[in-house]
């Protein structure tokens, strides 16, 4: 990340950016973004994030969901 | 009985005598008292110890008890609450001096069952600061200490709760795992750690670290006082929007130690990974074991293993950051310095960064699904190293050195991004005498065999039955 793009991201959460903590960050994030980085290499072009508000996700969705995952059968259905 | 016997006692045992009423809960809480007082100048486990209020409510449980109003096996036991569960009237720290003075006014859902069932609070247990560390350290309450050798690291993030109960401070406590924070400093420790299938105990009245891979769980010396615990904290909450409404199995029940014919999966990429060669031969003589109790086990092949850790803390980090926005911007130099980074590092995670590490997380979670259609568990190392001293920052294994967070999360950060329930047993110790875990996983709520393995492996060994008496006789 350019140093820039950092302080201007910085800037826009509300960090204050002439803290000599800065540099400390800088160097901290310089070491850890690239190692997330590797996410790119994945196909992700088919999957949807799972999203809060799915209605197969409310409590009792969510349980029948992982219930019929793990059984292979739907409760009250042959 | 010695006190310190019965400081020493599962939750499993404790109950049997409780109920047969050959001891009071007065006497187990007098006993874990002193235990406390003579070992916390050294262990450090406690923020907060609640003496008086535990006292009562053993007067009252042996009240109860001998009128004949016996709740169940947590009745009169001695417990500890990670200090980030709410409990109604007592300050809630999270491991951080800003919140010294914050007193929460209702009850976590988990402490709400706890109390139901009988169980008596001893005190909050210290963490790694916003339970964001694997260590265990904490300069503003003070580090947490290995019972094992006090020169050393506890683990983390619950670090407090596992010296508690492996020094017999507590029977049992409460930790919560987003990473690794249950079954690490469990492994680290000697204990058996449980984090349960995302969505199967409350989060309600908890702090934070990350929504979405945030679990809570037992710390226990025995499976059988995990499986006791599950049984009274189980359950759907309305409080809790990823609570999940399933029928509540009996969990001592699951208890059988038959495992024959289980389906044992070794996950090759495992031990690819950095792994001390002690740790590295305790797992297997542990997958022997499994195999000579009737178990099959097979190779089995995790492709998407290699890219957990960052799908793993894209997400943590995202939701850290969101959670503790005010906080960062209002009180950013009073927070613990590497947590403080930690924490700001998320502000540059961008949003598409996050969602597409939710979409990676679904990839991941169905080879998860498909992997445990193949075998009934997975099997291999809690942590790839044992404890080390406090301070240290980076391990060298091989001609690799390695960043201590990401080592010590190697092997239980997948088990948060799929939410699949998991166990730590004690396998066996180091040359040393340090304790090693063995890491067993199963199938989404399907924690009954999870359960079920780790019982028959620990019934068929001693390592569960080991403390650390000579060590804590010289404290």
């Amino acid at each position: 990340m350019e140093k820039e793009t950092f302080l201007s991201m910085a800037r826009a959460f509300g960090l204050k950016i002439d803290d000599p903590h800065i540099e400390e960050l800088y160097t901290y994030v310089q070491k850890i973004l690239p190692s997330l980085k590797c996410i790119e290499e994945l196909d992700l072009r088919e999957i949807e994030p799972a999203m809060p508000l799915t209605p197969s996700l409310s409590p009792e969705g969510r349980g029948l969901l992982h219930e019929f995952s793990r059984t292979g059968k739907l409760r009250g259905k042959e | 009985m010695g006190s310190i016997e019965l400081c020493l006692l599962s939750a499993g045992q404790l109950a049997r005598l409780i109920q047969k009423k050959e001891i009071s809960p007065v006497e187990v809480i007098k006993a874990h008292l002193s235990r406390i007082e003579s070992l916390e100048p050294k262990l450090n486990s406690f923020i907060t110890l609640l003496p008086e209020q535990a006292m009562a409510s053993a007067h009252k449980a042996e009240k109860e008890i001998q009128t004949g109003k016996y709740l169940g096996p947590l009745h009169g036991i001695p417990f500890g609450l990670k200090d980030l569960y709410y409990v109604k009237g007592i300050r809630n720290t999270s491991g951080s001096k800003i919140f010294d003075h914050f007193i929460p006014d209702f009850d976590s859902t988990i402490v709400l069952r706890l109390k139901a069932a009988g169980a008596i609070l001893l005190g909050k247990l210290n963490l790694h600061p916003f339970a964001y560390g694997v260590t265990g350290e904490n300069e503003e309450y003070g580090h947490m200490h290995n019972p094992w050798n006090p020169e050393l690291i506890a683990g983390g993030s619950s670090g407090g709760s596992a010296s508690a109960v492996v020094s017999g401070e507590c029977t049992l406590t409460i930790g919560s795992d987003t990473g690794g924070s249950i079954r690490v400093p469990s492994a680290l420790c000697g204990l058996v750690g449980f984090k349960p299938t995302y969505g199967r105990i409350s989060r309600y009245g908890m702090t934070a670290l990350a929504w979405s891979q945030d679990h809570s769980g037992p710390m226990a010396r025995t499976v059988e006082d995990c499986a006791l615990v599950m049984n009274a904290v189980v359950g759907y909450d309305q409080n809790d929007p990823t609570s999940v409404n399933l029928p509540v199995p009996d969990f001592k029940k699951s208890l059988t130690s038959q495992i024959k014919g289980l389906r044992v999966g070794v996950v090759k990429e495992f031990f690819e990974a950095p792994i001390e060669s002690q740790v590295k031969e305790w797992v297997w003589k542990a997958i022997d074991k499994l195999s000579e109790l009737g178990a099959s086990v097979y190779e089995v092949s995790w492709p998407l293993y290699r890219y957990a850790m960052a799908i793993a803390s894209t997400i943590q980090m995202a939701e850290a950051t969101a959670y503790h926005s005010k906080l960062i911007r209002e009180n950013a130099s009073k927070i613990y310095p590497p947590v403080r980074l930690r924490l700001e590092a998320g502000i540059f995670i961008s949003a598409t960064d996050y969602i597409q590490a939710q979409r990676a997380r679904l990839l991941f979670y169905h080879q998860s699904l498909d992997l445990l259609k193949e075998v009934d568990i997975l099997a291999g190392p809690t942590a790839p190293v044992t404890a080390f001293p406090i301070g240290t920052t980076a391990l060298k294994i091989g001609d690799q050195n390695l960043n201590v967070v990401s080592l010590l999360t190697q092997y239980t950060r997948p088990f948060n991004l799929n939410g699949f329930p998991a166990i730590t047993v004690p396998c066996g110790f180091s040359n040393d005498g340090l304790p090693i875990g063995l890491q067993l996983a199963g199938r989404p709520f399907d924690e009954e065999i999870v359960l079920r393995a780790a019982h028959a492996y620990e019934q068929a060994t001693e390592w569960h039955s080991r403390r650390p008496f000579s060590q804590l006789a010289k404290v």
